[in-house]
Parts: C-alpha cells; sequence; structure tokens
C-alpha cells in the first residue's frame, strides 16, 4: 500500500513530477547513448587490434622488440607452432618472419616491416584478407612467389594510389555537375591526383565552393584508384648481414583503417622472404596466437609460453597497452558520466522532495497522529523519490535503446567529422553502438542509490515536525 | 468500566510572555459508550486536552491510562502503536489522504495493522455503509462534498476498532445539514454499538446531542455536567 500511496504521490503535481522525470531521462539517455557509442567504438578498436594487429598473444625473442634484429628469432617455429595449434582454447596459429627494410617504387620509397606469412595460415588468424577494399586487389595467392600485399598508406606514400574522377561523377558531385559545374568538372576526369590536398583543391575549384568535410571524405574514398601489379622493390639486410633486396609485384591493397599499420607492413611469402634473407629453416620472428575464446588471454599465456621455452609470450593488452587502457577507462566511463550527472540530478530531486513534503506537512502529521511510524514515513518518502528517478530513468533507457538498437543495425557514420584522424588513431570510422544490458542494471542501481540518498533530507524533514504540531498547519 | 482517565494532567507552553497553563491539573474519567463533548471559550484548552488524551503530546505532570495502561510512560514508538491500535482520530479539517478513494483511505489504516485483506476489505464495506456512503467507496475525496468526506473520516476512525474516538471539531467546517447528518451518524454508532466518543467542539449542535458536557475555561474544568 505504502508503495501505491508513494506512486500517487508523484502524480500530484504532474509537471513538477514530469520536469524531473524529463531531466532523469535526458541525463540517462546521454550517458547510455554516449557509452554505447564509446564502447562501440572502443570494441571495434579491440577487435581490430586483436583481428588485423596483435592476434590475443604473441612470442618473440626476448630482445626482439628492441631493435628487431633479423637474427633474434625462435627456432623450430613451425614444429612449436603446430603443437601449439593442439592445445585446447587455441583456434590458430600463425608464424612470421619480420624483416625491416625498405620499400621503392620508381618514383618514392619508404621505410617498411616485411612480413613473411604463409598466407593460407595467416587467414586464420587475420582479418587481412578481409580488408581489401573493392578494385583493391588480391589477396596473396597460395604460391603467392614474387607477389607483395601492402597497405593503403604505403600505397599513397609510393605512390600506388591516387585520385581520379571516374565518367560516373560521385554522388556528391552529381548534384553540382548537372548546375553550373559541370564542365569544370568534366575537366577533371581522368586526370591523376596524388595529393589529398591537389585533389581537394581542384574539386573546390570546380564545383565554385568549399565543399564540406564529409563530402570530400567521400569523393575522395570514390575516386582512390590504386596501381595494382606495379612493381615494388624490397630491400633488407639478410641474415648474413648482406644488403639483399628483390622486386615483387603489388597483388592486392589492404585497409585496416589503422594508418600505422596500413602505413608500414607488407605481406610476403614467407619462404620466399625466408630464401631471399637466407634465414635457416623452421626460425620465425613471430608467432602470433588467436584463441578460441579471447576475454582471458592471460590464463592461455603459461600454456603458450610452455611451447617456447625462452621466449617472450605477451597478451595483446601488454603488446598494446593503449588500447587495453582506453578498454578500461571506456568500460568504466558509463559510471563516471553518470555518477556526474546524477549527482546534478539529486540536487533536483532533494529540492523537489522537499517541495513534495512541505506541502503535505499536515498530511503527514494526519499519518503519524493515526499510527505510521517514522519507518513507514520513511519508507514512503523514500519509495516516492526513488520511483521518481526510476520512472525518468527507464524512460531514458527505453528512449536510448531504441535509438542503440537502430543505429547498431544501421551504424554511425563518423567519416565527414574527422575520419582520417580517427584512422590515424586505428579507429573504426563507421561504428555500431553496444549496450550491455548488465551495466544498464548496475547504472539502475546507481539510480536507487542516489534516489535513496535524496530521499534522505525531506525524510528527515517529514519527521522532524511533531504531529501536533503538523497538524495546525494550514 | 473506564476506558479513559486522566489524572491531574498538567500541559504548559513557555513563551516569550511567560508561561501558559493550557491545560491545568485535569482529572477526568470516561466510561466505554460514553458521548461526550468538551467545550469551551477559545484558548481553554480543549485541543490540548484532546491530544493528550490521544497521545499525541504528553502531559508536564499527571498521567493518562487507557484501558489502565499508563500511556505517558511508553515511547515514541511504542505510542506511535499505541495509537494505531487504540485511538481513532477525526480531524477538523478531514485529513484524508486526497490520493486515495474513500475505501482505500478507510482501508489504508487497517493495512497499517497488517490485518488480512479479506477482514480489512469486509470492515471496510461495513464501517463505510454504517456512515451512509456505501455508494461512494470508489471516490476520491476531491470527488466528495465536506460532509461526505468528514464522514470517510469517521469510518477511518472506526475502522481500526479502537477503544475511543477524539473528534476535534468535528463539524467546524460543515454546513448545518451536513452536520447534523454526521452527528446522527455518530450518535447512532454510539448507541448501537457503544462507541465512546469524545468530541471538542463550539457547535451547539453537537453540545445538544452530548450526553455529557465538560466545560473548560483557562485550562481548569469548571463544569461536567451528565444528562
Amino acid at each position: 500500500m505504502i508503495l501505491v500511496i508513494a506512486w500517487k504521490n508523484i502524480w500530484r503535481s504532474k509537471t513538477r513530477s514530469l520536469v524531473v522525470m524529463a531531466a532523469f531521462a535526458l541525463g540517462v539517455f546521454s550517458v547510455v547513448f554516449g557509452a554505447a557509442v564509446m564502447i562501440g567504438l572502443m570494441d571495434r578498436r579491440m577487435y581490430n587490434a586483436i583481428h588485423n594487429e596483435v592476434s590475443h598473444l604473441q612470442v618473440h625473442h626476448p630482445q626482439f622488440a628492441d631493435n628487431e634484429d633479423i637474427h633474434l628469432g625462435i627456432r623450430h617455429s613451425d614444429a612449436a607452432a603446430d603443437s601449439l595449434a593442439r592445445l585446447r582454447g587455441i583456434k590458430s596459429v600463425s608464424t612470421r618472419i619480420l624483416v625491416q627494410g625498405m620499400a621503392g617504387t620508381a618514383e618514392k620509397t619508404a621505410g617498411v616491416m616485411i612480413c613473411g606469412i604463409n598466407p593460407e595460415i595467416e587467414k586464420h588468424v587475420t582479418d587481412i584478407h578481409r580488408v581489401i577494399p573493392h578494385k583493391g586487389g588480391d589477396y596473396l595467392s597460395g604460391d603467392c612467389r614474387g607477389e607483395i600485399l601492402i597497405g593503403e598508406k604505403l600505397a599513397r606514400e609510393l605512390n600506388l594510389a591516387y585520385y581520379s574522377l571516374h565518367d560516373t561523377l560521385p554522388r556528391e558531385l552529381l548534384s553540382l555537375a548537372k548546375e553550373k559545374a559541370s564542365p569544370a568538372l568534366d575537366s577533371l576526369k581522368g586526370i591523376r591526383f596524388v595529393s589529398d590536398k591537389a585533389f581537394e583543391d581542384a574539386l573546390n575549384q570546380a564545383c565554385g565552393s568549399t565543399l564540406s568535410a564529409k563530402s570530400l571524405y567521400r569523393i575522395k574514398r570514390q575516386s582512390l584508384q590504386y596501381s595494382l601489379r606495379k612493381k615494388v622493390v624490397l630491400t633488407f639486410q639478410s641474415y648474413d648481414g648482406e644488403l639483399t633486396g628483390a622486386a615483387f609485384r603489388v597483388c592486392g591493397i589492404f585497409r585496416t583503417k589503422n594508418a600505422m599499420v596500413d602505413g608500414v607492413r607488407v605481406f610476403v611469402n614467407k619462404d620466399e622472404i625466408a630464401e631471399l634473407a637466407a634465414i635457416p629453416k623452421g626460425f620465425a620472428h613471430e608467432v602470433a596466437v588467436l584463441l578460441e575464446d579471447g576475454t582471458r588471454p592471460d590464463e592461455v599465456k603459461a600454456a603458450v609460453s610452455g611451447n617456447f621455452p625462452g621466449m617472450l609470450t605477451e597478451t595483446w593488452k601488454e603488446l598494446q597497452p593503449d588500447v587495453a587502457y582506453m578498454k578500461t577507462m571506456v568500460d568504466n566511463i558509463m559510471y563516471i558520466y553518470l555518477s556526474i550527472i546524477l549527482l546534478a540530478l539529486v540536487f533536483g530531486l532533494v529540492n523537489t522532495m522537499l517541495m513534495a513534503v512541505l506541502e503535505r506537512t499536515r498530511e503527514l502529521g494526519m499519518l503519524r497522529a493515526v499510527g505510521m511510524n517514522n519507518k513507514r514515513v520513511f519508507r514512503m518518502i523514500m519509495l516516492e523519490t526513488v520511483l521518481l528517478a526510476i520512472s525518468g530513468t527507464v524512460a531514458g533507457i527505453l528512449i536510448a535503446g531504441i535509438l542503440i538498437a537502430w543505429k547498431a543495425k544501421t551504424g554511425i557514420d563518423l567519416s565527414y567529422l574527422y575520419g582520417e584522424g580517427y584512422e590515424a588513431w586505428g579507429f573504426d570510422t563507421f561504428l555500431y553502438p553496444v549496450i550491455r544490458w548488465k551495466e544498464i542494471a548496475e547504472a539502475m542501481m546507481l539510480v536507487i542509490l542516489a534516489g535513496v540518498l535524496a530521499s534522505v533530507m525531506p525524510a528527515r524533514r517529514a519527521l522532524r515536525m511533531k504531529p501536533v504540531d503538523a497538524l495546525k498547519t494550514e | 468500566m473506564n476506558v479513559l482517565e486522566t489524572r491531574s494532567i498538567t500541559r504548559i507552553y513557555k513563551e516569550a510572555a511567560g508561561e501558559i497553563r493550557a491545560v491545568d491539573g485535569i482529572s477526568l474519567t470516561f466510561q466505554k459508550g460514553e458521548f461526550a463533548a468538551i467545550v469551551g471559550p477559545s484558548g481553554s484548552g480543549k485541543t490540548t486536552l484532546l491530544n493528550l488524551m490521544g497521545g499525541l503530546d504528553r502531559p508536564d505532570t499527571g498521567s493518562i491510562l487507557v484501558d489502565a495502561v499508563d500511556i505517558c510512560g511508553l515511547n515514541a514508538r511504542q505510542l506511535v502503536d499505541f495509537r494505531l491500535y487504540n485511538i481513532g482520530f477525526v480531524f477538523q479539517a478531514y485529513n484524508l489522504i486526497p490520493v486515495l478513494t474513500a475505501e482505500e483511505n478507510v482501508e489504508f489504516i487497517m493495512q497499517l495493522q497488517k490485518r488480512p485483506r479479506a477482514e480489512r476489505r469486509q470492515r471496510t464495506h461495513e464501517v463505510l455503509a454504517a456512515v451512509g456512503l456505501a455508494d461512494r467507496m470508489k471516490s476520491r475525496p476531491a470527488k466528495l462534498s465536506g460532509g461526505q468526506q468528514q464522514r470517510v473520516a469517521v469510518a477511518r476512525a472506526l475502522a481500526s476498532k479502537p477503544k475511543f474516538v477524539l473528534a476535534d471539531e468535528p463539524t467546524a467546517n460543515l454546513d448545518s445539514k451536513s452536520a447534523e447528518n454526521l452527528l446522527e451518524i455518530m450518535e447512532k454508532l454510539n448507541r448501537e454499538e457503544s462507541i465512546t466518543f469524545i468530541f471538542s467542539t463550539h457547535d451547539p449542535r453537537v453540545v445538544a446531542r452530548a450526553r455529557r458536557v465538560i466545560t473548560l475555561v483557562d485550562g481548569k474544568v469548571i463544569r461536567d455536567e451528565t444528562a
């Protein structure tokens, strides 16, 4: 009954209660939706880090990270990897040869990390074969001698990628082309722009106005062309200390959306690079391990380490501490935001409940006079406060839930904000918000706690006056 | 059989101008089934006496016995429970819970007593029928007239099966017809069910129906007449 009275009491002053509920709804909505976006962004970053960069675990020579010396590797790595792959919880294992070198075309050169991989095995460990864009060529073939797979950013640096308008203009330009800018835009067709700035300037000039960042980003993505089958010369130091090199043909371009990976890594056949660099058979610099369940890599670490005595085994959290740190931070961000917002909302709630108690002084006096004890009066005020907070919170969660469910399907495009900036830090420009019901339940508990705390002052005020005095008030 | 007895109770209020003896050494005894009115001019101590007898206030000296229990010796928590199970209150301003229906207002007091649902329902219907509001049980106070609201208040006071009902100026806010109607109901309940009613009042209509009239002046009983 006290619960029923508390609920009905809320609706005595509809406007006042609705304002408080709206404040809670808005506050909780912004926190839940904001957190879902952050979690979605971070989950994607983590996925990319694991599936395109470091896997769940990696094994290296303990000193390899210091200077990436070609001699610091793992002997008999293939046998150890085979044995590791049979362990429970291990999904797949890839052994790699890593050699620092220079990649050069006729026009440009750039420093690279040459990754010698077994293309078929690598498919089970990383998603590199899945991140080849449209018209970006193919992944390394099984017997891929002489083939090289390079990142999009490196392709741009080596002038193996350029902007060129097709005969069919991008959608963003079509509306302009139909009107005033058609001849100017037509004149750009077929021209190769290797620099962003030159292409953007040309587009802006042809359109007669400055295009938005969103339009520019989209036009650039649609106009990017790759020079496939072009020759790239890799130069590197061999195992015996000699400078060596070989020419490769670009079979494909990958785009992990992490500019740091796309700008440095190139993939070639492991056996081929081993031969060119005179690396002993079975020798590898890196063993990458993908787990069945990646949530607890620390538990598998010892087993992996046991297969490679004297070597250094690290989890993705140790290999990319920045990602692990950001993930921890994002996992807790909702609580931090919610605590701050709840603190502000609690002041409004206390004020509202103080007013409600003040208005009902005589009624509260009557209730205590007829036999409602202090505990029950306190409980009634507390329930009213908590119900007021929860109602707004449920509304906020519902609205956020609907929006998150919708955006989880359609995604949120952040490319027009600063797409290249996101990619430079390894984040996807297209994110899918993620709602976690466990955290929502915990947030609800926080709101209830805030409601209970907010009820203390009004309830004490309600109990402070003697019933006989309360009954005298008008 | 005494249901209520006050023994030389005094209530003193300390104010800037000095002490006010609102109730000054009053000793009274009430038997079961009395229909008594406490009358007197404003400031004579009627309401203070009623509050003391109802356990809403404590006397500075003296004792108050309800069914031979000295309520002055009870602590605050015990006193709340004592009021809940032993005393019915009717206030001048009705003091119903506006968000509850007449039925819920009456039932609420029995919920505080933790009585079973079936018993609550039956008693609610009984007392509301007794005050002539069987057809207005689902109405909220705002939809009832002043007289009807006060009848709900009487029903609420009776619902808990108290030893006596204290009514502070119950007809003060009512028109003549409603007041007469309310008094008739209370008189009937007193006569047929031996419910003890003690009123504080200015209203001559209440005085006319009371079988005992206690007159207070300056906190003292100057007359105690039984018809």
